[in-house]
C-alpha cells in the first residue's frame, strides 16, 4: 500500500474527518501496512501492546478471557475501524485478544511512533489523541449501556437517581497546597507550568460525602477532578446498582457529556467527603481543546481516565459487586 | 478496648492493629471459639468495621488508612479490600504515596491452579472449586485474575457441590 494510497484511505475515515492533508501525510508516513490471514491472532489480552491498527478490509473479532479459561466476545470490527488504541495512550498491556476472522489488510501505528510524535509536540498527534478520546468514549458508553441491561428488564431500565448538584449550590474554598498536589501520582510527570495552567483553570469545592454530582442520563455540567477523597461512578437501576470506578486522587469523572455532547452514561456520588476541582464546560472546552502545555496535561489526564474506566467496564467483575 | 471480649484481650500478646482487629472480628461472632458460616463471619467484619469508623470518628482520625482483612475458617472465608477515609492524606507526610497501589486485592477463581505447559494457572471449571486471593496476580498470565474494587468485600465457602462465592458492596 502505497502513502498516497494510505494517506486516502485516512482521508475517507470518520475518525479522522476534518484532518488536514498535511497532518494526513504526516500520519500515513508513520503507518505501516500488514496483511492477516484468517485465524491470526494479533495479540492477546495481557500482551505488552507495541501500537494500535487500522482495518483497510476483513474483520476482527475482539474477546476477553474469563476466570475459568472462559471468553466472550465484546465486538467484530470492520474495515475503518480502530482497534488497540488504548495501550496506545496509556502504555499498558493489551486488555483483550484481537484474532483475524476474515482476512485482513491493516495498517499499524506503533507507540514508538506515535511516542515520537507527541514528543515533537506535533499538532496531529494532539488532534488524534482528541479523536481517540472521542472513540474512547463512545465505547466507554455501550460498554456501560452493555452492563447497565443486565441489571434488569426495559421496563425498569431507567436510571433512577437523586438530580445532581449544579455547580453554582458547591461549597467552593481555597485551592489545596501546591507540594500535596505535586506528591499526586497524576502529576508525576508534568512540568510546574503545565501542571499551574490546569490547576489554575477552575475552582475548588468542599463536598460531604453522599453528595451527587452527576446523574446518569442528564448531562453533565463539569468535569470534576478529585484532588481527596473518592467520588464512585455507579449505574442504579430500581434497587440494584453495578459500580463502575472510583475517582481517587488525581483522578476525574463528569467528563463524557463535555466531550461528545450526550448524557452522563453514569451517576457520581461521593463515596467519602470530598475536595474537588471543578472545570465548568467553558475551560473544560478551551483545555480539551487547546494547545498548551496545560492542555496537553489535560488531555493526558483525560485519557488515562477513560482508558481506566474503559478496562474497568471490560471486566465482568462490576457485575458481581452488587449492593447489599 | 471495650468492643473486644476480655478473655480474647488477656491472648494478644503482639502490638499489631491486625491481632487487635482480629480480636475486635472474633468478638462480634456469637460463639467467638466456633466455626461461623461464612455470612456470619462477613457480618462479624462488617461490624469490626463500624466500630473502628466510629473510634476514629471519637478520636478525630480521618486519615486515609487501609484495612484489607482476610479471614478463615478453612471452609469459610471473608476479604475485604477497604480504606477508611480513602483518599485523605496527611499534608505533612510528604514522604506518603497518595495512589497506595500496593493495598490492592485480586482474585481468581476455577477448577484448580496447577500447573499447566510451562507456568501455574488456574484450570477451567464448570463449577468453581478452587479461589484464589492475592494482593496482586501472582501467574505470568494475569488475563483472568479480577481486580476487587475498593469498598468490597469477598465471601466463600467450600462444599462439596464446589465453590460459593460473593461479592458485596462493603457500606460501613
Amino acid at each position: 500500500m502505497s502513502e498516497t494510497a494510505t494517506t486516502s484511505f485516512l482521508a475517507s475515515l470518520p475518525l479522522l474527518d476534518g484532518f488536514e492533508e498535511a497532518e494526513l501525510v504526516e500520519l500515513a508516513r508513520v503507518m505501516r501496512p500488514r496483511d492477516a490471514p484468517e485465524g491470526r491472532i494479533l495479540w492477546r489480552e495481557g500482551d505488552e501492546a507495541k501500537g494500535m491498527m487500522l482495518i483497510v478490509e476483513g474483520l476482527v473479532s475482539v474477546s476477553l478471557r474469563l476466570p475459568g479459561d472462559r471468553a466472550v466476545e465484546l465486538n467484530t470490527l470492520g474495515a475503518g475501524e480502530m482497534l488497540g488504541e488504548i495501550p496506545l495512550l496509556d502504555g499498558g498491556r493489551h486488555s483483550a485478544t484481537a484474532r483475524v476472522v476474515e482476512p485482513a489488510r491493516l495498517l499499524s501505528l506503533s507507540r514508538a511512533d506515535f511516542a515520537a510524535l507527541v514528543s515533537r509536540g506535533h499538532p496531529t498527534a494532539f488532534a488524534l489523541k482528541r479523536r481517540i478520546a472521542h472513540l474512547t468514549c463512545s465505547r466507554l458508553r455501550l460498554q456501560l449501556a452493555a452492563l447497565s441491561r443486565s441489571l434488569g428488564d426495559e421496563e425498569a431500565n431507567e436510571p433512577s437517581t437523586e438530580p445532581p448538584l449544579v455547580v453554582e449550590d458547591l461549597e467552593f474554598c481555597g485551592p489545596p497546597d501546591s507540594r500535596y498536589m505535586r506528591r499526586l501520582g497524576t502529576f508525576h510527570a508534568f512540568d510546574s507550568l503545565a501542571l499551574w495552567g490546569f490547576l489554575t483553570a477552575g475552582r475548588y469545592a468542599r463536598c460531604p460525602a453522599g453528595s451527587t454530582l452527576v446523574a446518569e442520563g442528564q448531562p453533565s455540567n463539569a468535569c470534576y477532578l478529585t484532588i481527596n477523597g473518592a467520588v464512585e461512578k455507579v449505574i442504579i437501576r430500581g434497587g440494584r446498582r453495578i459500580r463502575v470506578g472510583l475517582a481517587g486522587p488525581g483522578q476525574a469523572f463528569g467528563y463524557e457529556s463535555l466531550i461528545d455532547g450526550g448524557p452522563s452514561p453514569v451517576t457520581a456520588t461521593t463515596r467519602e467527603r470530598a475536595l474537588l476541582l471543578v472545570l465548568p464546560q467553558e475551560p473544560f472546552e478551551r483545555l480539551f481543546n487547546g494547545d498548551t502545555s496545560g492542555s496537553h496535561v489535560f488531555l493526558d489526564v483525560i485519557h488515562r481516565d477513560l482508558v481506566a474506566a474503559l478496562r474497568q467496564a471490560h471486566r465482568p467483575h462490576a457485575r458481581l459487586a452488587a449492593s447489599v | 478496648m471495650r468492643h473486644v471480649r476480655p478473655e480474647l484481650q488477656r491472648r494478644i500478646e503482639g502490638t499489631t492493629d491486625s491481632e487487635w482487629i482480629y480480636a475486635l472480628v472474633l468478638s462480634q461472632l456469637e460463639d467467638p471459639y466456633g466455626l461461623p458460616e461464612a455470612r456470619e463471619l462477613a457480618d462479624a467484619t462488617a461490624a469490626a468495621l463500624r466500630i473502628l469508623r466510629e473510634v476514629r470518628g471519637q478520636h478525630g482520625i480521618d486519615i486515609s488508612s487501609p484495612v484489607n482483612l482476610f479471614l478463615t475458617t478453612g471452609d469459610a472465608l471473608v476479604a475485604t479490600r477497604f480504606s477508611f477515609d480513602y483518599g485523605w492524606y496527611p499534608d505533612e507526610d510528604t514522604l506518603l504515596e497518595t495512589d497506595l497501589p500496593f493495598v490492592s486485592l485480586w482474585c481468581t477463581l476455577g477448577g484448580e491452579y496447577a500447573r499447566a505447559d510451562d507456568a501455574f494457572a488456574m484450570t477451567a471449571s464448570e463449577t468453581p472449586r478452587s479461589l484464589l486471593i492475592a494482593s496482586e496476580p501472582l501467574t505470568l498470565d494475569i488475563s483472568t485474575w479480577l481486580e476487587v474494587p475498593e469498598y468490597t468485600m469477598i465471601t466463600a465457602t467450600s462444599t462439596s457441590a464446589g465453590l460459593d462465592f460473593e461479592t458485596l458492596d462493603l457500606d460501613v
